[in-house]
C-alpha cells in the first residue's frame, strides 16, 4: 500500500480503535510476536476482530476476521450482516487458505516465451505495463486492449469502468462462470427487468426447485440455507413442503420432502406440464396479463400426456405436486439457471417465473428490483464476441484480474493459441496463478481481498465494506492502487482524482452519507461503518413485482437428437466453479453425497453400469462435444438412468500444488445446449479417496427420523424423550453400575438438529481452521487416516431412496469408554463434563480410539506440516499436535477458557450463548446448539426435552453429551389434499 | 569322610556310623533325596515357607495400598468410575502378591543355603555333582580307625580323612 | 511310560554325559544359523528405528483399525510363553513324570517368548520414547499411571511373569550348572562357577531348595493363568463387539496353552535330533504332548462355538453382525484358516499312528502355530474393522515394516533358543537322576 494510503488508513483505524495493522509490514506475520515493542493498543496474545466482507463468491457474506499478533487466523460470519447473519460456508471459511496460498505470486514479475518466471520490482513492472498500454494508446488503438475481471461491484467496479473510459480501452468484461444469465433473461421477459431475482423463501409455504441447488451453491447458499430452515421450522404446525425436480439426488435434493426424477433436458417439460395444469386456476388481476393469449395458445399445443412422457414423470406423482401447488398460497418455483445442469435453462427459468406469477402472494416473495449483482456479469454473447475479436486479431492486449475463462469457458481455449501465435499479450493482475494468468507475459499481482480495501454490493441496498485485516503476506498491491498508478504513468497529473484507492472508496461513501442524509459527521459514521462491516437498509415493505408479459419465448429449442447419455456437470460445495480447488481444506472436505475427497468422478446409475459392464472405480473414456476425458465411474443411485453426473471445479492444470492432478475438468466436457456424451469402459481402476465405510446404516438407527404428525402429537401431549443425560439426576440404579458424579457449575453439551442439518460441511472446515486440524492428502485418506474432528456421515436408505446426514463429533460422554483404558490419564473427565485429551501426556497406545464406539478420535500417524505460508493461519490458542498423539474434538475448550477469562471479576457464570464452538458458530441453519446442560433454561437443556431428542448408541449407556433431534418426515398422505 | 557310589549304601551307612558315635556333618548328593534327610534326622520342610507367606502378604497390601494412594492423589474421573474404584485393585493386588511372595522365597532360600558362596567347602568333591555321594562325619581320634573300617564295610568306595580342629592325625 | 524307562540310560553318569555331551562345541552350520538369526533380529530392529523416526504411519494401521499385527504378535508370543511354565510348574505339581525331560527347554522357550512379547507393546506405542510413563515411578507432580487401565494390568502381569519365569528357570538350573562347573575347566569353569553360585548339593541345600522349588511352582501356576487372563482383558474390558465377553479369559488361556504346546513340538523335535537326546525326549513324551493338545484344541473349538452362541443369544445386533462378518466378511479366509488349523488340526492326534510319527507331530505343530496366529488376527483386526458406526468401517492389511518387525521377532526367538541349546543343559540333569533313583527303588 502506498505510504499516503497507509497514513490515511491509520487515521481511520485510529478511529475504530484498532491499529494493530501498523505493525503489519509485509514481513511481520512471519514472526510469532511481530512486535519488539508493540503499539499500545495491541496486546500480544489478545485477538482483535475486524469486520469485512467475503469475496470468495458473489453472495457477499459479511465477515469477522480474527487477527492474532498481526495475522488473520480465522474467518467468521458477521452476525449483523443481512446476507449471512453470522454463518459462513465452507468456501468462505477456506478464504484464509486463499490468503496464505503457498502458490500465490510472491511479487510482480514477467514470463519469457518458455514460461520461466522472472521477478521484477514494482517500479519495473509498472513501467513495462505502462509501456504496453502506451504503445497502443499512442497509436490511438486503445480499444485493442480489453480489461477482463471477475464479477466486481461497488467502488472497484466504478473505478475499473472509469479507468477503462479514461484510457479509452476496448472495454471492461466482468467474467463470472456461474452468471445465472438464463434467470436474468427470463426475468427480463416476465417481469421486465434484467435481474437475478431474490427470493424470501422463509415466507413461502411450498418450494418447487427445478435443479436449483440453493442449499449448496446456488447464488447465495448461506442465506438461502438459513431462509430454507426457517421455511421448514415445525413451529406452530406450519412446515413448508419442498419438491425437487432434477436428474440427480444432489445435496439440496437430499433435503427435499420429495424428489421427482427428471432428465436434465426434460426439466423444462416437467415445468411446462405444471404450468399447463395450473394455468387455469391462476389468481391475480381480472385483466389478463400481456401475452396471456399467446401463452394459452402455446399451452394448447401441448398434451399433458406428451409432456409427462417427455419428462418421464409418473402420473400420480405429478398430480400430487400439482395439487400441492394448487392448494398452496405462497409457492416459490426456482430453476437452476445453469446450462451445465439444464441445457434448456432459459425455458425452464421462464416457466418457473411464470409459475411464481400465478399466485398473488408469491409475487411479494420475489424481489426483482433488488436482484443479485451477478446479473451484471458479462453475457455469454459478449464473451463470444470477445472471443471472435481475439481470433480475428482485433484485440492484442488483455488485462486479466480474478477471471479464469480458459478453465471454465471452453470457447476461450483460443486464448492459448492467440498467445502462442503472438498476436495477443496478457497482463495478469490476479493474485494467484491460474490457467488464464499463466498465459500472461507480465504479472502485477493484486492483493487478496483480506489485504485490501473494497466494498461489495451483492444486492442493491446492501453495501459491505472490505478493509485490510492484516498486512500483505507477499509483495502485492491492491487492484485499485495498481490501476491508479498505471493511469498516473499514462496520463500526466492525477486524472482519476485520487492517489490511492482507499481515498476513492471513501469519497464514494461520502456520497452515500449525503444521499442517506445521516445526521452527524461523516468520520464518526465511517468509523461506525468499519465497525459494523458495512451499511444496509432493511427492504422497505416489499412491493410486489409486476408481471410484464407472459408471452412464451419465440424460439422453443427442439430436443437435440443426441445419442447416448446426458451429461450433467454441477458446481460443488467445495470448489463452486473451481476457484476453491487449491485450498487443501476444501480438497479434503468429503463431498456431501459421495464422501469422496481429492478428485472427481462420474456418477452412473447401477442399471447403466450393469448394462455396460462398468464396475465401481473403473475408469471410463467420456466422449462429448467438448472433447474426451478419462474419469473413474462411481456407480450410484444418486443419478438417474441415462444420465451421467460429474462435479465441476477439478482438473486444474496450473492452479497450484493442491489442485494439481486432481480429477477432470467438467467445463471442458459440457458444451452448452448439447450435453450428450458416450462412454466406454477401460480395463483400469482408480481408487476413490472416500471417507465412508458404508453406504447405509444397516438398520442400526444412528440417524433417526420421526413422522411430523406423531411429533406434533407428542409435543402437544408434552411427552419427554427417554434419554440418558450426562447429569447426576439421570442416575438410574437399574442401569448404572457406578454411582453418579457431580460437575462444577457447567456441564457442556451440544444439541444436533438433524432436521436442520443440510450436510453442507461448513462446520468441518470451521473446525479445521479453529483447531489446527491437519490435512493429510489423498494417499493417507485412501488409508483411512483423515484427521477431521467432526464429520458429516451420509447414509442412504432405499425404497424410497432417502438420504440422512449425521454430524458426528466427540460425544463427551459422562461415562466415556475412552478414558479408563488409557494407562496415563491422557483422556479424562473434566469438572465441567468435558472429555479432556491431554496431548502432552499421550503416549499413543491408541486404546482410547479403539474403545470409542463413535470412532471420533484421530491419531497423528506422522508429524503433519503445512507448506509456508499456510502455517501462518495456525491458531495460537491451540496446540499443534506431534506424531504419535491422539486428538479429537474438544468442544473448542480454548473458547470456553477465553470466555471465562473475559468475565473474570464479574462474579457471575457464563450466560447461554456466550461460548460457541467454531462448528456451531458457522452453521448456516443453526443445526448445532452448544451450552450448559446444568442450566435448565439454556437452549440445550430446553431442546433436550423435545420429543425428537435421542442419543446415538444411547443403549451403551455412555451418557453422551451430544443430543440429536430426529429428522422430521412428512408423510405424503398427510400432505395429500 | 566316605564317598559312596550308590545312595542305598549311603542310607544304610548313616545309622551304622551313628551307632558308632560319630556325628554326620554333611551329606553331599547329586540329587534331592528326601530319605537322607530322614536318616540324618532333619525335618523335610524348610522355614522358607514363612518368608513366602510374609512376602505374599506384603505384596498384597503394598499393591492395593499404593494403587489407592495414586487414585486419591489426583482423583481423575475416568469413564464415570469412582476414585478409588474397587475392581481394578484385585488385579494389582494379585500380581504384587505373587511377585513379592516369589522374590522373598527366592532370597530366603538362597540365604538359608548359604548361597552364593565363593570358595568350595572343605571336603567337597567334584564327583558329588555327578554320580557320587559323600558322607562327612565328625568323631574323636580314638574312634577313627573303627569308623573307617565300618565305612568300608558299609561299601564306601573311598574313605578320606580331613584334618580339622578336633580331628588330627 | 513303559518305553520311557526302556530307552533311558541306566546310570547317573550316563545321564549326565548324554545331556552335557549335547553341549559339545558346536559345528559351522550351527554358527551359520546363529548369525542368520542375528541378522534377522538386527533387520527387525532397524525397521523399528525407522518407524520411530518417521511415525506410526509406516505401519498399515488406520482408523478404525488402530491395532495391527503388533498386538497380534504380542498376544501370540505371550501365548507361546505359557506352555513352558505350564509344563514345568503345573505338571510338576501334578507329578506328571513325562514333563521332566522337556521342562527345561519349555521354560527356556517361555522366557524368550515373554521377552519378545514384552517388546511388542512398545513397538506399537505412538511415542515410545516416553514409554516409562506407564511405570509407577515417583515424580514431582505425583502423576501416576491409571491402575484402571488394562494396559497397566498388562504391564504388571507381564513384568511379573518375566521375573518369575526367568528366575524359576534359573533356579531349576542351579544344580546342573554346578555339575557343568565341576566337569569343565578353565574359563568355562569360572563362568559356570559364578552362575552356579557355588552350589554343592549338601543335604541342607537340598532341603531348602526342594521346598522353595515346590513353592515356586505353586506361585507360577496361578500366575500363568492370571497373565493370559489379563492379556485377554485388554480386549474383554473394552466395549468393542466381539471383544466384550466374559469367556475371554479361559478362552485365551486355553488358546495360549494350545499354541505353547504346538511350539514345544516344533522346537523339540528338531532339537532332540540335533542334540542326540532321543532317548531322553522320546516319542512317548511327544505323544503325551500331542494328547494334551487334543484336549486344548477341543477347548478352543468349544470357545469358538460359545462365542457364536452368546452373540446370537444376546440378541445384540452389533455383536451378532460382527460375528457374521467374521465368518463371511472381508476376513473370512483368515477366519476359516483359524478354525481348521486350531480345531481340525489337533484332532488328527486322535490317531495313534499320527501322534507317534515325528513328521506328523512336527507338521501339526506348525499348523497349530499358524492357526493360533490367525486366531489373534481375526479377534483383533476382525472386530475393530467392523464396529458400531458403519460410516467408520474400514479394513487393514499389514505394511512391510510390520512384517519385517514380525520377522525380526521370530529371528530373535530362534537366536536365543539356539544359544540356549548349546550353553545351558537342555534337559534337567538332576531331575533325570532322581527318576533313575525312584525307579531303581520301585
Amino acid at each position: 500500500m502506498p505510504s499516503l494510503g497507509r497514513r490515511h488508513f491509520l487515521k481511520l483505524l485510529g478511529l475504530v480503535g484498532s491499529a494493530s495493522l501498523t505493525g503489519c509490514s509485509s514481513e511481520s506475520p512471519r514472526r510469532l510476536i511481530p512486535y519488539l515493542n508493540p503499539p499500545k493498543d495491541v496486546v500480544p496474545g489478545k485477538a482483535s476482530w475486524y469486520a469485512t466482507t467475503c469475496m470468495e463468491c458473489q453472495a457477499g457474506c459479511g465477515l469477522w476476521a480474527r487477527n492474532r499478533d498481526g495475522r488473520v487466523v480465522k474467518l467468521e460470519g458477521n452476525p449483523a450482516h443481512p446476507v449471512n447473519r453470522g454463518a459462513l460456508c465452507a468456501r468462505g471459511q477456506a478464504g484464509l487458505q486463499g490468503l496464505y496460498d503457498p502458490d500465490r505470486f510472491r511479487g510482480p514479475g514477467e514470463k519469457d516465451g518458455s514460461g520461466v518466471f522472472r521477478a521484477l520490482s514494482w517500479e519495473e513492472a509498472f513501467s513495462k505495463a505502462a509501456m504496453e498500454l502506451k504503445g497502443l494508446l499512442s497509436r490511438g488503438e486503445g480499444e485493442r486492449a480489453v480489461f477482463m475481471t471477475g464479477l466486481l461491484t461497488g467502488s472497484l467496479r466504478d473505478l475499473c469502468i472509469k479507468w477503462v473510459e479514461k484510457l479509452a480501452l476496448g472495454g471492461l468484461v466482468m467474467y463470472e462462470p456461474l452468471s445465472y444469465e438464463p434467470l436474468a433473461q427470463a426475468a427480463q421477459k416476465v417481469f421486465g427487468t434484467w435481474a437475478v431475482p431474490h427470493y424470501s423463501m422463509e415466507k413461502a409455504d411450498l418450494i418447487i426447485s427445478f435443479g436449483a441447488d440453493f442449499l449448496s451453491t446456488w447464488i447465495s447458499p448461506v442465506e438461502y440455507a438459513r431462509r430454507f430452515s426457517e421455511f421448514r421450522t415445525p413451529e406452530e404446525g406450519k412446515r413448508g413442503f419442498f419438491v425437487f425436480f432434477g436428474p440427480r439426488l444432489s445435496q439440496t435434493a437430499a433435503n427435499a420432502d420429495m424428489w421427482l426424477q427428471v432428465r436434465p433436458g426434460a426439466q423444462r417439460y416437467a415445468a411446462l406440464a405444471l404450468l399447463k395444469a395450473s394455468w387455469k386456476d391462476k389468481e391475480g388481476e381480472k385483466a389478463p396479463w400481456p401475452g396471456s393469449a399467446h401463452l394459452e395458445a402455446f399451452l394448447e399445443k401441448w398434451e399433458e400426456e406428451t409432456l409427462l412422457s417427455k419428462a418421464g414423470l409418473k402420473r400420480e406423482e405429478f398430480h400430487f405436486v400439482r395439487k400441492l401447488f394448487q392448494r398452496s398460497r405462497r409457492p416459490i418455483v426456482l430453476s437452476s439457471g445453469l446450462e451445465t445442469v439444464d441445457p434448456h435453462a432459459h425455458e425452464t427459468a421462464w416457466i418457473s417465473h411464470v409459475l411464481c406469477s400465478l399466485k398473488k402472494e408469491s409475487l411479494e416473495l420475489i424481489d426483482v428490483g433488488r436482484g443479485w449483482s451477478v446479473a451484471s456479469a458479462a453475457k455469454r454473447s459478449e464473451l463470444l464476441s470477445l472471443r471472435d475479436k481475439i481470433e480475428s486479431k482485433e484485440i492484442s492486449l488483455l488485462l486479466v484480474h480474478g477471471a479464469n475463462p480458459v478453465f471454465s469457458f471452453p470457447e476461450f481455449e483460443v486464448l492459448e493459441e492467440a498467445v502462442r501465435k503472438g498476436h495477443l499479450k496478457l497482463i495478469g493482475l490476479s493474485s494467484t496463478e491460474d490457467e488464464t494468468t499463466s498465459l500472461s507475459s507480465l504479472i502485477l499481482p493484486a492483493s487478496n481481498f483480506l489485504e485490501d480495501w473494497a466494498d461489495v454490493e451483492p444486492r442493491p441496498g446492501i453495501r459491505g465494506i472490505v478493509q485490510p485485516v492484516m498486512g500483505t503476506v507477499f509483495d502485492t498491491r491492491g487492484l485499485g492502487d495498481v490501476l491508479l498508478e498505471l493511469t498516473r504513468r499514462l496520463i500526466p497529473g492525477d486524472p482519476l482524482g485520487h492517489y490511492s484507492f482507499d481515498g476513492f472508496l471513501k469519497e464514494r461513501w461520502k456520497s452515500f452519507h449525503e444521499e442517506l442524509g445521516i445526521p452527524g459527521g461523516f468520520d464518526s459514521w465511517w468509523a461506525e461503518i468499519l465497525r459494523r462491516g458495512g451499511q444496509w437498509v432493511e427492504p422497505s415493505s416489499s412491493k410486489r413485482c409486476e408481471v410484464a408479459s407472459v408471452s412464451p419465448p419465440m424460439e422453443w429449442a427442439s430436443d437435440e437428437g443426441g445419442q447416448g447419455f446426458e451429461l450433467l456437470a454441477y458446481p460443488t460445495v467445495q470448489f463452486l466453479d473451481g476457484r476453491g480447488a487449491n485450498r487443501p481444506w476444501l480438497q479434503e472436505l468429503p463431498d456431501p453425497m459421495t464422501q469422496i475427497t481429492w478428485g472427481s468422478w462420474l456418477e452412473i446409475h447401477p442399471q447403466d453400469a450393469e448394462r455396460l459392464g462398468i464396475s465401481n472405480e473403473q475408469v471410463v473414456v467420456l466422449k462429448g462435444f467438448g472433447g474426451e476425458a478419462e474419469i473413474p465411474a462411481y456407480v450410484t443411485p444418486l443419478t438417474i438412468p441415462g444420465v451421467l453426473s460429474m462435479p465441476l471445479g477439478q482438473g486444474h492444470t496450473s492452479f497450484g500444488r493442491f489442485a494439481k492432478g486432481c480429477g477432470v475438468n467438467g467445463w471442458k466436457l459440457c458444451s452448452r445446449g448439447a450435453n450428450h456424451v458416450s462412454i466406454q469402459p477401460r480395463a483400469l481402476k482408480v481408487k476413490f479417496a472416500n471417507t465412508d465405510g458404508s453406504l447405509s446404516q444397516h438398520g442400526r438407527g444412528l440417524a433417526q427420523g420421526m413422522d411430523l404428525g406423531e411429533y406434533q402429537e407428542a409435543k402437544s401431549k408434552g411427552q419427554l424423550p427417554k434419554l440418558r443425560l450426562p447429569l447426576p439426576e439421570a442416575y438410574d440404579p437399574k442401569e448404572d453400575f457406578y454411582p453418579p458424579h457431580k460437575h462444577n457449575l457447567y456441564r457442556w453439551a451440544m444439541v444436533v438438529d438433524l432436521d436442520r442439518c443440510i450436510g453442507c460441511g461448513a462446520c468441518v472446515i470451521a473446525c479445521n481452521a479453529e483447531n489446527n486440524v491437519a490435512i493429510v492428502g489423498r494417499e493417507l485418506v485412501l488409508q483411512g487416516r483423515e484427521m477431521q474432528w467432526i464429520r458429516i456421515e451420509r447414509y442412504l436408505e432405499d425404497h424410497p431412496l432417502k438420504v440422512r446426514f449425521l454430524p458426528m463429533l466427540c460425544q463427551h460422554c459422562d461415562a466415556a469408554p475412552c478414558e479408563s483404558v488409557c494407562p496415563v490419564y491422557a483422556p479424562h473427565h473434566s469438572a465441567e463434563g468435558l472429555n479432556n485429551q491431554v496431548y502432552n501426556r499421550c503416549i499413543g497406545t491408541r486404546f482410547c480410539s479403539q474403545n470409542c464406539p463413535y470412532k471420533v478420535r484421530r491419531f497423528n500417524w506422522f508429524t503433519f506440516t503445512r507448506p509456508k505460508p499456510l502455517h501462518l493461519q495456525l491458531n495460537p490458542d491451540v496446540t499443534v499436535r506431534q506424531k504419535g498423539v491422539m486428538e479429537k474434538c474438544s468442544f473448542c475448550v480454548q473458547r470456553i477458557v477465553e470466555a471465562k477469562n473475559r468475565i473474570r471479576g464479574e462474579r457471575r457464570t457464563l450466560r447461554d450463548g456466550e461460548v460457541i464452538p467454531a462448528c456451531a458458530q458457522t452453521c448456516p441453519t443453526e443445526a448445532l446448539v452448544f451450552g450448559n446442560l446444568m442450566d435448565p433454561e439454556s437452549r440445550v437443556a430446553r431442546l433436550s426435552r423435545d420429543p425428537r431428542a435421542y442419543q446415538v448408541l444411547g443403549h451403551l449407556n455412555t451418557k453422551p453429551a451430544v443430543i440429536y433431534l430426529r429428522r422430521l418426515e412428512t408423510r405424503r398422505e398427510d400432505m395429500a389434499p | 569322610m566316605g564317598i559312596f557310589t550308590s545312595l542305598g549304601q549311603l542310607e544304610e551307612a548313616i545309622p551304622l556310623i551313628e551307632r558308632k558315635g560319630a556325628k554326620v556333618r554333611t551329606v553331599y548328593s547329586p540329587i534331592d533325596c528326601r530319605e537322607i534327610l530322614q536318616k540324618v534326622g532333619v525335618r523335610k520342610t524348610s522355614p522358607v515357607r514363612f518368608a513366602t507367606l510374609l512376602g505374599g502378604l506384603a505384596g498384597l497390601s503394598l499393591g492395593v495400598g499404593f494403587a489407592i494412594y495414586t487414585f486419591l492423589e489426583w482423583k481423575f474421573v475416568t469413564s464415570g468410575k469412582p476414585t478409588p474404584p474397587a475392581v481394578p485393585l484385585v488385579v494389582v493386588g494379585f500380581e504384587m502378591t505373587i511377585l513379592f511372595g516369589f522374590l522373598s522365597t527366592l532370597l530366603c532360600m538362597l540365604f538359608l543355603c548359604g548361597l552364593p558362596r565363593l570358595r568350595g567347602s572343605q571336603g567337597y568333591d567334584p564327583r558329588f555333582s555327578k554320580d557320587r555321594f559323600g558322607l562327612l562325619l565328625e568323631c574323636d581320634r580314638a574312634q577313627r580307625e573303627e569308623i573307617e573300617i565300618s565305612l568300608e564295610q558299609a561299601g564306601a568306595e573311598e574313605v578320606r580323612v580331613l584334618r580339622t580342629r578336633e580331628t588330627s592325625q | 511310560m513303559k518305553d520311557w524307562q526302556a530307552s533311558t540310560p541306566k546310570s547317573y553318569s550316563e545321564v549326565q554325559e548324554m545331556i552335557l555331551g549335547a553341549l559339545s562345541p558346536p559345528g559351522r552350520s550351527y554358527w551359520g544359523a546363529v548369525i542368520l538369526c542375528l541378522f534377522g533380529l538386527l533387520y527387525g530392529a532397524s525397521c523399528w528405528a525407522y518407524q520411530i523416526l518417521t511415525g506410526m504411519g509406516v505401519a498399515g494401521i488406520n482408523h478404525p483399525v488402530n491395532w495391527g499385527i503388533y498386538l497380534v504378535n504380542f498376544v501370540f508370543w505371550v501365548g507361546i510363553a505359557h506352555s513352558g511354565t505350564l509344563i514345568s510348574a503345573i505338571l510338576y505339581l501334578l507329578r506328571a513324570r513325562w514333563r521332566t525331560s522337556i521342562a527345561r527347554a519349555a521354560e527356556a522357550m517361555t522366557v524368550f517368548a515373554v521377552m519378545i512379547a514384552g517388546l511388542f507393546p512398545f513397538i506399537h506405542l505412538g511415542r515410545v520414547w516416553i514409554f516409562y510413563w506407564i511405570i509407577p515411578y515417583p515424580n514431582q507432580r505425583d502423576l501416576w499411571p491409571n491402575f484402571q487401565s488394562p494396559l497397566v494390568f498388562d504391564f504388571l502381569a507381564i513384568s511379573t511373569y518375566l521375573t518369575v519365569s526367568s528366575m524359576f528357570w534359573y533356579m531349576g538350573m542351579l544344580p546342573d550348572l554346578a555339575a557343568l562347573r565341576d566337569q569343565s575347566t578353565g574359563l568355562k569353569r569360572r563362568i559356570y562357577g559364578i552362575f552356579s553360585l557355588g552350589w554343592q548339593g549338601t543335604h541342607i541345600q537340598w532341603r531348602h531348595y526342594g521346598t522353595a522349588y515346590l513353592l515356586f511352582a505353586a506361585f507360577a501356576t496361578p500366575l500363568v493363568i492370571s497373565v493370559h487372563s489379563v492379556v485377554s482383558w485388554d480386549f474383554a474390558l473394552s466395549i468393542v463387539p466381539g471383544w466384550h465377553s466374559t469367556i475371554f479369559a479361559p478362552y485365551f488361556v486355553a488358546g495360549a496353552i494350545h499354541s505353547g504346546l504346538a511350539m514345544v513340538l516344533t522346537l523339540l523335535i528338531p532339537m532332540r535330533g540335533l542334540l542326540g537326546l532321543q532317548p531322553l525326549i522320546n516319542v512317548g513324551t511327544l505323544e503325551s504332548i500331542a494328547k494334551t493338545m487334543v484336549l486344548t484344541g477341543l477347548i478352543v473349538g468349544y470357545s469358538y462355538g460359545v462365542e457364536y452362541f452368546m452373540a446370537w443369544y444376546s440378541g445384540n445386533m452389533f455383536e451378532w453382525d460382527t460375528f457374521i462378518w467374521r465368518a463371511f466378511g472381508h476376513y473370512a479366509p483368515q477366519f476359516w484358516v483359524m478354525v481348521v488349523c486350531n480345531v481340525a488340526g489337533p484332532l488328527l492326534f486322535l490317531i495313534k499312528a499320527i501322534r507317534t510319527n515325528l513328521i506328523w507331530l512336527f507338521a501339526v505343530g506348525i499348523i497349530v502355530n499358524i492357526g493360533m496366529w490367525y486366531e489373534r488376527f481375526v479377534i483383533i483386526v476382525g472386530s475393530m474393522s467392523h464396529e458400531y458406526v458403519p460410516h467408520a468401517w474400514g479394513v487393514y492389511s499389514p505394511s512391510w515394516v510390520e512384517l519385517s518387525i514380525m520377522l525380526g521377532s521370530f529371528s530373535m526367538f530362534l537366536f536365543l533358543f539356539l544359544l540356549f541349546c548349546k550353553f545351558v543343559p537342555p534337559v534337567s540333569v538332576f531331575e533325570m537322576k532322581e527318576h533313575l533313583w525312584t525307579h531303581g527303588k520301585a
